[in-house]
């Protein structure tokens, strides 16, 4: 049962990862775009990049904590 | 230095001594990392161990007894003993990460399980929670069943935070008053007047600013520390559950407090609701209304919690991957790049949590 746990936390883990580096690879996408229409838009577009990164990346780590509790118990 | 060092010499200085640092950083861990039985011998803690033994059945973070109740499979090297790879990771990883009540200065181990307070009034609450519970962790699971206040490890990096933010302040009002603020008051005052005018003003609006000194505080206590875990030795608190869920605490009291001064106590929660929908939708939208002025605090502590563990965690983790000496030559500057990132997550989440209160606050403040 240990194992299952185990394997599950990794494969959770993996896919965790997964999710982040999709979302937060639209969101620098988006922002590369914004500020190469609009150059003098790039401190704010940054700023609102940096934010949306770091919610979703909160979101991330739920899970990250998720597989790391079931890897520690 | 003088400025007539060409700046190639000077890049060059900078990097040693960022490099030097944060090799320095990694040495404990990569002391006690190692799962080879000379560790015992090499890691400075090995009275610490010995001491430790009570120590791991008195540890409150919440280490079901059936682990704990192995020192030897708590402290360094012996891992395996709980079984399967879950004991390795436990026995050589936990206590880097999780709350302790031993832990090392330079060639100094401190061993904190005889500091402790007595708590006569929550006998019953500690009987009812014997299994560990995430936020009543900083019972002592004692052998004797009675409830104390103990004194661990994030309890005391918490309180040196403490310490450093009161000088800091404090030293910064020196120059408050002036017109051109010197020293360490420049720095706090342009850190302040950023996060005020920029960052909690815009989101709360002019009502917000009797509750600034809170997110002002928050800020640089979170930040203190979130960079105390950097240091060696050191190690951050906020990677504890307990105390991000003390801040969220705080967070959401001045969320109600700032509602209901603004509104009025039913006018608070009346204005959960929208305008402009149909009446019966309302019956779906109060009930998860009202669920979100709590899952909006919780958010923020486990943002904070995971943010910090994590990155200890990886680093740990990469520490024990050392299984032998020539893996440090790869594992070693990986985990000093994490360091550098964990730099930046720690200033980030700081201004992140410090943001997002400010962003709930000025909601409930400004109800559409």
């Amino acid at each position: 049962m240990e194992t299952i746990g185990l394997i599950g936390a990794g494969i959770g883990a993996g896919l965790v990862s997964l999710g982040a580096g999709l979302g937060i690879g639209r969101i620098g996408g988006s922002a590369m775009e914004g500020i190469a229409r609009q150059p003098e838009a790039a401190a704010k577009i940054q700023t609102a990049m940096i934010i949306s990164a770091a919610l979703i990346e909160g979101v991330t780590l739920f899970g990250t904590v998720v597989c790391l509790l079931a890897v520690l118990k | 230095m003088s400025r007539r060092t060409g700046w190639r010499i000077r890049l060059a200085h900078t990097c040693l001594i960022l490099g030097g640092l944060l090799a320095v950083l990694l040495v404990p861990d990569l002391v006690r990392a190692n799962p080879a039985p000379s560790a015992a011998a090499v890691a400075p803690a090995a009275p610490g161990d010995s001491l430790a033994g009570p120590a791991a059945v008195a540890d409150p973070h919440a280490v079901p007894a059936a682990h704990g109740s192995d020192p030897a499979a708590d402290a360094h090297g012996a891992p395996g003993a709980d079984g399967g790879v879950g004991g390795i990771v436990k026995g050589v990883m936990e206590h880097h990460l999780t709350d302790a009540t031993h832990f090392e200065l330079p060639l100094l181990p401190v061993d904190l399980h005889k500091l402790r307070i007595r708590l006569p009034f929550f006998d019953g609450l500690y009987q009812s929670t014997r299994e560990g519970n995430p936020l009543i962790s900083w019972m002592s699971q004692d052998p004797d069943g009675k409830a104390y206040l103990q004194v661990t490890k994030h309890l005391v990096f918490m309180s040196l935070a403490f310490v450093l933010v009161v000088v800091l302040l404090l030293a910064a009002r020196r120059s408050a008053g002036s017109a051109a603020p010197r020293g360490v008051g420049n720095l706090v005052e342009a850190v302040i007047v950023f996060l005020r005018d920029e960052v909690i003003l815009p989101n709360t609006g002019p009502e917000g600013r009797p509750y600034l000194p809170f997110f002002l505080t928050v800020f640089f206590f979170i930040l203190s520390m979130n960079l105390l875990g950097l240091v060696p030795f050191g190690s951050s608190a906020t990677g504890n559950l307990s105390v991000t869920a003390g801040l969220a605490l705080c967070a959401f009291a001045l969320m109600q407090v700032a509602g209901m001064r603004a509104h009025g106590v039913a006018g608070h929660f009346k204005g959960l609701l929208p305008h402009g929908v149909p009446w019966p939708v309302l019956f779906i939208l109060a009930p998860i209304e009202f669920l979100g002025m709590f899952t909006k605090p919780f958010a923020l502590c486990v943002r904070l919690f995971a943010n910090m563990m994590a990155g200890h965690a990886v680093i740990a983790a990469f520490m024990g991957l050392i299984v032998v000496p020539v893996l440090a030559l790869a594992n070693i500057p990986v985990a000093v790049a994490i360091g550098l990132l964990e730099l930046f997550v720690a200033f980030l989440q700081a201004y992140i949590f410090t943001m997002l209160t400010a962003i709930f606050t000025g909601a409930f403040i400004h109800q559409h």
